[in-house]
């Protein structure tokens, strides 16, 4: 016998017994026959509440994670296979998994996952790789919640900030200096993103700040921009040119400044040159040459060997970049075209601004495109003026790269007091076209935070990490070269590695937790994937909540309780 | 008031006791509670704990006052004495009321009540008593004990105790600091090292040391020493703060003193005048029409008073060449001084005394009204002004000197172009009043014609012809117009003369003199005795200066004015051809209509010089590099990289960041020689010194570093942009390329 008959059996005789008892009531009888009867059948839902079929997707688990809101929580299917990550603030009662992994080996059937809330940790995302096919996101706390920083900045350069920020409509960002100095400032656009830029200074590390300003001036965020500035390298160049013109002058001094190793041959008459270094043109010199810049006119006094020693260099490794100042000849056009540019004479030189190719603050000058038409098929842009015509391309040939340029006066940055946005366009595409010969550099954590795995990956076997404080740490690195770092103290570390040293920055735990949740939910977002099934629809029973019942008996008990007090008027059954 | 006496003893005998058990209660709890607070929190902040004390006890002294009523003494009776069969409530009843029974109670209680010897005083409650004089004896014991646990006492002082004998303490310090006697700031004392001054303060420090020395020096960080005199328990030195510095103490027998890193004195710098023009408001004012004064109004201020001011009045008279320049020097006095003339709020400075605030006022309005007549201006003349003022600093005062204002008396003639220059040209330069003169000389020579022989007039008639024909030939090269030389022409033109001569009509004599022209005859026979000569002159610059129709002269001017232009030269072609003829009279309406016409020219039109660009023309390969070539050969270019100022400090803030091992070998000295050799261009060198001592005496401190890097990042160089290779490809990249190449090698 069940206990649910055998409380039934006991209600039923106690209703039986209260209704024999009202029988002979004097007032409300009915009322109080009704009253028991409907109390005891109360009692017995309060005690055996009905059940409820509900539908419910069988194959999909919803998982909550630290974030979720309480309405997101609220709004949840009460019948879904519903489990709650570490983090997770809730009234209901939920089934809490210590992580995604033994939740999905508790719910082995699960084939797709629904996210609610902030995003999976970083620890998750492996387990839910490939089942997560839908993210509802908790929004974002105000703040900066994209952060976007160049991964090697060159020193002297100009380099760029980007990011977006979330609640900050009307007010501001602004990029400090190590000084505390105001170096850049955007009010963010529509969307929140914004830009800075701002110049480097030596090799070494060195962090900036970026502060979020709300439309009435407080600051609603700030966090560290870590910059590790890397030294150059001593390039060779070769440069040869038909006659000096400011260009190369600008062009040259820029190669002094910066450490270049500049050999160069200036026409200035004819049979008159300037010369710097050897400027030889031999297969033998062109071997340690890393680029070579030549323009139109220079190519024209290149006689057949040295222009095969050229190419030949070039389909070894060498860079070359032509310089077109002005018409072409129509042999050079030919030699051109085989290196795979088909140069053709076109409209008058047309003016371009590269004001925000190179985010310049203020407008900068004019420059001029050459008058030519350039067929590259193949070629990859180089440059791209804010118009978006292209000035200059690139393209592979053999192992070498040959690259055809247009902007004959950039020099006029320079003059126009944006030196550093000079240095760093040339410096650019010096990089992009000389000889492949840099090594490759290890991979750094890039939002290395305070006791959460940062991962390093082509290291090698003696790699260390140095703190702040000159504690060091081994790094034990797998056989893909990777290897991780638990950093426990905030501020810049450094990966030894041999005699390298390379500084990374890790944040504090508490620092930028926008930024984090930012990042938490796209890394979720990039998790997501398209439903492989359709969805196995299943039903599952739930029991009603007792509370309602119970009320509705203590409700009607009370009632009871009025009507079959000793009323004054019916004292004769109490006497 | 109880009906008898003996009641009332008892009565006030039970508010003694109670009183006095009260007082005795809470009394020595209370004293030795603000005991303790004096002990631990300072005499002045025990304030408040020793008025509640007094409360307390004032309230325990009212409680126990109060509490004794007649109720309550008959209690006490009642409960003393049996006898009294509980009625003593009715002794304090009036008699009077009561019944008979009541009444004859009444009486044997106070028969019984006087033979009786009942105390209504409560018994001393000892177990109380004795709990609050302990807890008077334990706080009176911790407020005792207070002094040796020193949980309020100063932290420095603290850490000296710590560590024992490591450190001298710094027992007193007194910095007296008395500015320059012209600031009129008071002496002041401090009671730190760092402190701000004036530039040029005495500063005379005060200290005493625990232990003592043996002898105790200031460093300071320019090198300079000063050694510090004893006298008896305290040391003392005196210096002049000429600039900002940094010190330190050094110590001789004695270990370093606790707070040893660098302190900091700055000097603030008396600041140059500040001159206000409230009057004129425009550096150029012209004069106006009646303008009898012109009214100069001026605001100085000095941060700590203004000595004197002087206005500098130079007229220039004269125009062109011939200018004369006379100068003067006014010393003004301060008219009623502004509202904020209040003496300089310099922390604890004391107002200046009334006297010496009117000698030299802080802020001062200087006013003047220029006497234009005195001063002798006339039109075409500028007056100059300019205010000088100096303030009291010394040995050398501050000087400050307004701009310049210009108060012009407008030529006759002169238009307004201020501004403009540069962009705007007037078309004619002074040389086109010419034609005036040549009408001034017509009519002098038609005034003298009487006694002129015929041959004389026509000769001067002629002259003037020729100065006409150079006028002439002067606007047409504005035009463009061929030159000509007057040899050339002369022929022809006397030929053309006499067929065009009937144009002279009747109706020129209509013309009259100008009034104006009395001014100025300075003209006549200098220019009309030599006329060949000056003519030659001109057809020397016709000749070489210009050639055939210039298309940049041609274009300067737009149509309308080059009609303008055209007709005035067919009237000054008119009046040549009757001046040559002799016959003045008759050219002279064409000389004022060429004036008329020259003048509209002058008034309606500038030039508007159009700004374009260098263009020039595609070289001529043919003619290229076709010239001497001797001696032509290779050159070598020396071109030298950037010699990087601030390196010291880059390779500093660099190894700064080489972890705390690194710390020990750092290049300071270069970095330190840089900092003093650049100290004055730098906005904070002192506090880059300063960190950098504080990182050289703790290496390891990680914030002192930071700090310093920091501090540092405004002073790196910026290098010119750095490039580098991109990464070598590995194999399968290098495989990749090679087989990209064969395959295109293989496709030709």
């Amino acid at each position: 016998m069940s206990p649910a008959l055998l409380v039934a059996v006991a209600i039923a005789a106690a209703a039986l017994v209260g209704v024999v008892r009202s029988r002979h009531a004097l007032r409300y009888r009915a009322a109080r026959i009704g009253l028991q009867l409907a109390a005891a059948v109360l009692l017995y839902l309060c005690l055996f509440p009905p059940s409820t079929r509900e539908e419910f997707a069988a194959d999909e688990l919803v998982v909550l994670t630290p974030g979720a809101t309480a309405a997101q929580i609220a709004a949840l299917p009460l019948a879904a296979n519903t489990v709650a990550l570490p983090g997770v603030e809730a009234e209901r009662a939920l089934e809490r998994v210590p992580d995604l992994g033994t939740a999905l080996r508790r719910h082995v059937d699960a084939r797709r996952l629904r996210i609610v809330g902030g995003g999976l940790p970083s620890r998750d995302r492996d387990a839910a790789r490939g089942l997560v096919v839908a993210f509802d996101a908790a929004p974002l706390p105000r703040g900066l919640v994209e952060l976007d920083l160049p991964h090697v900045v060159r020193a002297g350069s100009a380099w760029r900030v980007a990011g977006r920020a979330e609640g900050l409509a009307g007010g501001r960002v602004e990029l400090r200096d190590p000084s505390g100095a105001v170096v850049a400032a955007q009010a963010p656009d529509a969307q929140g993103r914004f830009s800075l830029q701002a110049v480097a200074k030596g090799e070494g590390a060195a962090s900036f700040v970026l502060d979020a300003l709300g439309a009435d001036g407080t600051r609603v965020d700030s966090m560290a921009v870590p910059l590790a500035v890397q030294a150059g390298a001593p390039l060779k160049i070769l440069l040869l040119a038909g006659a000096p013109d400011p260009e190369l002058k600008y062009l040259r001094r820029w190669a002094a400044d910066a450490g270049l190793a500049l050999d160069s041959r200036l026409g200035l008459s004819e049979g008159v040159v300037l010369t710097e270094g050897a400027a030889a043109l031999d297969a033998e010199a062109l071997r340690s040459v890393d680029l070579a810049v030549l323009d139109e006119r220079s190519w024209n006094a290149l006689d057949a060997g040295a222009k095969q020693a050229l190419i030949g260099a070039v389909r070894d490794g060498l860079g070359l970049l032509l310089r077109a100042t002005g018409p072409i000849p129509e042999p050079v056009a030919a030699d051109w075209a085989d290196l795979g540019y088909r140069v053709q004479a076109a409209a008058p030189a047309a003016a371009v601004k590269l004001d925000r190719a190179l985010g310049l603050d203020e407008a900068g000058p004019a420059l001029a495109r050459g008058a030519l038409a350039v067929d590259a098929p193949d070629a990859a842009p180089l440059l791209r003026a804010d118009d978006g015509s292209t000035l200059g391309w690139s393209r592979n040939l053999g192992r070498g790269r040959v690259a055809l340029w247009l902007l004959a006066d950039s020099y006029r940055l320079s003059l126009a007091g944006a030196a550093p946005a000079f240095g760093t366009l040339w410096s650019e595409v010096f990089a992009n076209l000389a000889r492949a010969r840099g090594e490759i550099p290890p991979s750094l954590p890039q939002a290395a935070r305070v006791d959460e795995r940062a991962v390093f990956c082509a290291v090698a076997t003696d790699a260390a990490v140095e703190t702040e404080a000159g504690a060091h740490s081994q790094l034990i690195a797998d056989a893909a070269g990777c290897a991780a770092y638990w950093p426990d103290a905030p501020g810049w570390h450094t990966l030894l590695s041999g005699d390298r040293r390379w500084p990374f920055h890790v944040r504090a735990r508490d620092e930028a937790r926008a930024l984090a949740a930012g990042e938490t939910q796209r890394a979720t977002r990039a998790l997501l994937v398209a439903a492989s099934s359709p969805v196995e629809p299943a039903a599952r029973s739930r029991p009603l909540p007792r509370w309602p019942f119970f009320l509705a008996w203590l409700a009607l008990v009370a009632l009871l309780w009025w009507l079959e007090r000793d009323a004054p008027g019916d004292s004769s059954r109490s006497a | 008031m109880s009906p008898d006496p003996r009641l009332d003893r008892l009565r006030s005998a039970a508010v003694r006791r109670r009183l006095a058990i009260a007082l005795l209660g809470t009394a020595p709890p209370s004293l030795a509670a603000v005991a303790l607070a004096a002990r631990s929190i300072g005499t002045a902040a025990a304030t408040p704990v020793c008025l509640a004390a007094l409360a307390v006890v004032a309230a325990a002294a009212w409680r126990a006052w109060r509490g004794v009523d007649d109720a309550w003494l008959a209690r006490r009776l009642d409960a003393a004495e049996p006898q009294l069969d509980d009625s003593s409530a009715l002794l304090f009843r009036d008699a009077a009321a009561l019944s008979e029974l009541q009444r004859l109670q009444r009486a044997r209680v106070l028969a019984r009540l006087a033979a009786s010897d009942a105390d209504p005083r409560p018994a001393w409650p000892r177990p109380l008593l004795l709990a609050s004089s302990a807890l008077a004896l334990v706080l009176s014991i911790v407020a005792l004990a207070w002094r040796p646990h020193a949980a309020g006492t100063d932290t420095a002082e603290r850490e000296a105790a710590s560590r024992g004998g490591d450190s001298t303490a710094l027992a007193q310090v007194r910095l007296d600091i008395e500015a320059p006697a012209y600031t009129k700031i008071a002496a002041r004392t401090e009671a730190t090292l760092d402190a701000k001054a004036p530039q040029g303060s005495r500063l005379r420090w005060t200290l005493r040391f625990d232990p003592q020395p043996q002898a105790a020096t200031l460093t300071f960080h320019d090198g300079s020493r000063l050694a510090l005199v004893r006298d008896g328990a305290s040391w003392s030195g005196e210096r002049v703060l000429a600039s900002s510095t940094l010190y330190r103490i050094e110590l001789e027998g004695a270990p370093p003193p606790a707070d040893d890193r660098l302190h900091r004195l700055d000097a603030i710098a008396d600041r140059a005048p500040d001159v206000r023009v409230l009057e004129p408001e425009k550096t150029l004012t012209l004069l106006e029409a009646q303008q009898k004064t012109w009214n100069l109004a001026f605001e100085a201020s000095d941060d700590h008073g203004i000595a004197s001011a002087e206005l500098q009045i130079t007229l220039a008279q004269g125009g062109g060449e011939n200018v004369t320049f006379k100068e003067q020097t006014i010393v003004l006095t301060p008219v009623s001084p502004g509202p904020s003339s209040a003496p300089q709020a310099v922390a604890s400075a004391p107002a200046a005394p009334a006297g010496s605030e009117e000698e030299s006022p802080v802020v001062a309005r200087y006013a003047y009204g220029l006497d234009l007549a005195a001063l002798g201006i006339a039109m075409g003349d500028d007056v100059i002004v300019r205010l000088v003022v100096a303030d009291n600093r010394q040995p050398e005062p501050n000087v400050t000197r307004s701009a310049s204002f210009i108060l012009r008396w407008p030529a006759k003639a002169s238009s307004d172009s201020a501004g403009l220059e540069g962009i705007v040209q007037k078309t004619m330069p002074a040389y086109f009043r010419s034609q005036r003169q040549i009408i001034i000389d017509s009519e002098a020579l038609l005034a003298e014609k009487a006694g002129l022989g015929e041959d004389a007039f026509l000769s001067r008639s002629d002259a003037i012809g020729v100065d006409q024909k150079i006028l002439r030939l002067r606007y047409g090269q504005f035009l463009g117009e061929e030159s000509e030389t007057h040899a050339q022409h002369a022929q022809a033109e006397e030929q053309t003369a006499h067929s065009a001569g009937e144009h002279a009509d009747g109706a020129s004599q209509g013309h009259e003199e100008e009034p104006a022209h009395g001014a100025a005859d300075a003209h006549d026979h200098a220019a009309s005795d030599t006329p060949a000569k000056f003519g030659q002159e001109g057809d020397v610059v016709a000749e070489f200066g210009h050639v055939h129709d210039i298309a940049e002269a041609a274009t300067l001017l737009d149509a309308e004015t080059k009609a303008t232009l055209k007709s005035a030269l067919a009237e000054m072609w008119q009046a040549e051809l009757h001046l040559r003829q002799g016959r003045p009279d008759e050219a002279l309406p064409y000389e004022h209509r060429a004036l008329e016409f020259i003048k509209q020219v002058q008034q309606s039109t500038r030039i508007y010089l159009a700004r374009v660009g260098l263009e020039l023309p595609p070289p001529d390969e043919a003619r290229r590099l076709s010239g001497e070539r001797k001696g032509l050969q290779d050159r070598v270019g020396s071109l030298a990289a950037a010699s990087g100022d601030g390196a010291p400090i880059a390779q500093l803030w660099q190894s700064l960041a080489g972890g705390a091992s690194a710390a020990g070998t750092l290049d300071w000295s270069a970095a330190e020689a840089w900092l003093h050799a650049h100290e004055s261009d730098l906005p904070d060198a002192l506090a880059v010194l300063a960190a950098i001592d504080r990182v050289r005496r703790d290496p390891a401190c990680l914030e002192c570093r930071t700090s310093l890097r920091d501090l540092l990042w405004p002073l790196l160089p910026t290098p010119a942009a750095a490039s580098a290779p991109r990464a070598a490809p590995n194999a399968a990249g290098r495989a990749y390329l090679d087989a990209l190449q064969a395959g295109a090698g293989g496709g030709r």
